[in-house]
């Protein structure tokens, strides 16, 4: 009768410390067979000092990729902040981190409206612009969805842009490792991203 | 006869600046109530330099036995403001209008970053951290309510967070 108890318990314990490790996995997507491979592209782009930047100027580092645009107000200075603040939490590693931000909207966002957004932020992250069919090269190697939402009547140069909203982990030779999910914390990613440095 | 009028003159007048003063605070306390409905820390992203839009958060209580709907946001700041909700659809990040927000009976609705928000359209100058700008919201039922928005920084949101999850 006891050894039943005992082992009821222990698939129990079990059962909690399966949930738990669900749970705080949760931020990590899978990579799916598709994205797990080199992110091949060419492209140039500039970056917020207007110097070119192009798909070789980060190896050597682990890059942390986001894709926004500045004028969304809500989602995308949410995600970045919460990207700075796992910087500070990756103090020590940070020479083996280029985190970069990549506009999805480079009509409006030129370098100068780049540079002054990112003054919100972490130092080390860098903004990345260019022409439109650059940038789009670009978000199709990652398979980043974007596309103007409808413009309103009164205010067209108001639009708002629908994308793709995931983070994206590549290693220093620029191999897709993993993506995190717009709504993890500063701590998931600060802890997933020293599981592969 | 004449001192009872001035006294009584004096004491309406002192009433009356002790409400005023009363009333001031409450705003600027971070609480504004309108009818059943309490509203608590507003607050905003500063903006950079170039921004054309924001996004405003707060929390909206409802303390009466009835449904109640934010119907209407205004505020001088921007050339429109609108309630807003980010959504993840498939991992697409969409933003859309909301007409009315519902505020059920004896529930608190929270707007928050990467949820509900009030949204501003072309913002006319750039909104910076340390300011307090005006917000006007109408429900259907309690009317309409002026509250101060205050505009954190970044580096503030989290010291704001840790707070609230002290209580």
């Amino acid at each position: 009768m006891q050894r039943h108890f005992l082992l009821t318990g222990l698939v129990i314990i079990f059962a909690i410390l399966a949930l738990i490790a669900i749970s705080l996995d949760r931020s990590i997507e899978r990579p799916s067979s598709q994205s797990a491979m080199m992110i091949k592209v060419k492209f140039n782009l500039l970056n917020q000092n207007y110097q070119p930047i192009n798909e070789v100027s980060f190896r050597g580092k682990h890059t942390l990729i986001f894709f926004g645009y500045t004028y969304c107000p809500d989602i995308c200075p949410t995600v970045l902040h919460n990207i700075s603040e796992s910087l500070y939490l990756l103090d020590k590693h940070l020479k083996k981190i280029q985190p970069i931000f990549i506009t999805i909207d480079p009509e409006r966002d030129t370098p100068k409206v780049i540079k002054s957004y990112l003054g919100n932020f972490h130092p080390l992250i860098t903004g990345l612009t260019g022409k439109p069919e650059q940038v789009k090269k670009v978000a199709k190697a990652f398979g980043v969805y974007f596309a103007k939402a409808e413009k309103d009547k009164y205010l067209e140069e108001d639009y708002l842009v629908d994308h793709s909203g995931g983070i994206y982990f590549l290693g220093d030779d620029g191999r897709f490792i993993t993506k995190f999910s717009h709504s993890s914390t500063p701590e998931e990613i600060a802890r997933n991203i020293k599981k592969y440095l | 006869m004449k001192q009872l009028i001035m006294r009584i003159s004096f004491f309406l007048i002192s009433m009356l600046i002790f409400s005023v003063i009363c009333y001031s605070k409450t705003t600027f306390a971070g609480d504004v109530q309108v009818g059943h409905i309490t509203i608590s820390d507003p607050w905003a992203r500063y903006s950079f330099a170039e921004a054309k839009s924001a996004a405003a958060y707060m929390t909206v209580k409802n303390q009466s036995g009835r449904m109640e709907h934010l119907i209407a946001v205004r505020s001088s700041i921007a050339q429109k403001v609108e309630l807003h909700q980010t959504k993840s659809q498939n991992g697409i990040l969409k933003m859309s209008l909301v007409n009315k927000l519902d505020i059920p009976a004896g529930k608190t609705i929270m707007l928050k970053p990467g949820g509900r928000h009030v949204m501003f359209f072309g913002l006319k100058k750039p909104i910076e951290e340390g300011a307090t700008f005006p917000l006007t919201l109408e429900f259907s039922k309690a009317g309409k309510v002026t509250v101060m928005i205050r505009v954190l920084k970044n580096e503030a949101l989290k010291k704001m967070n840790k707070h609230h999850h002290k209580h």
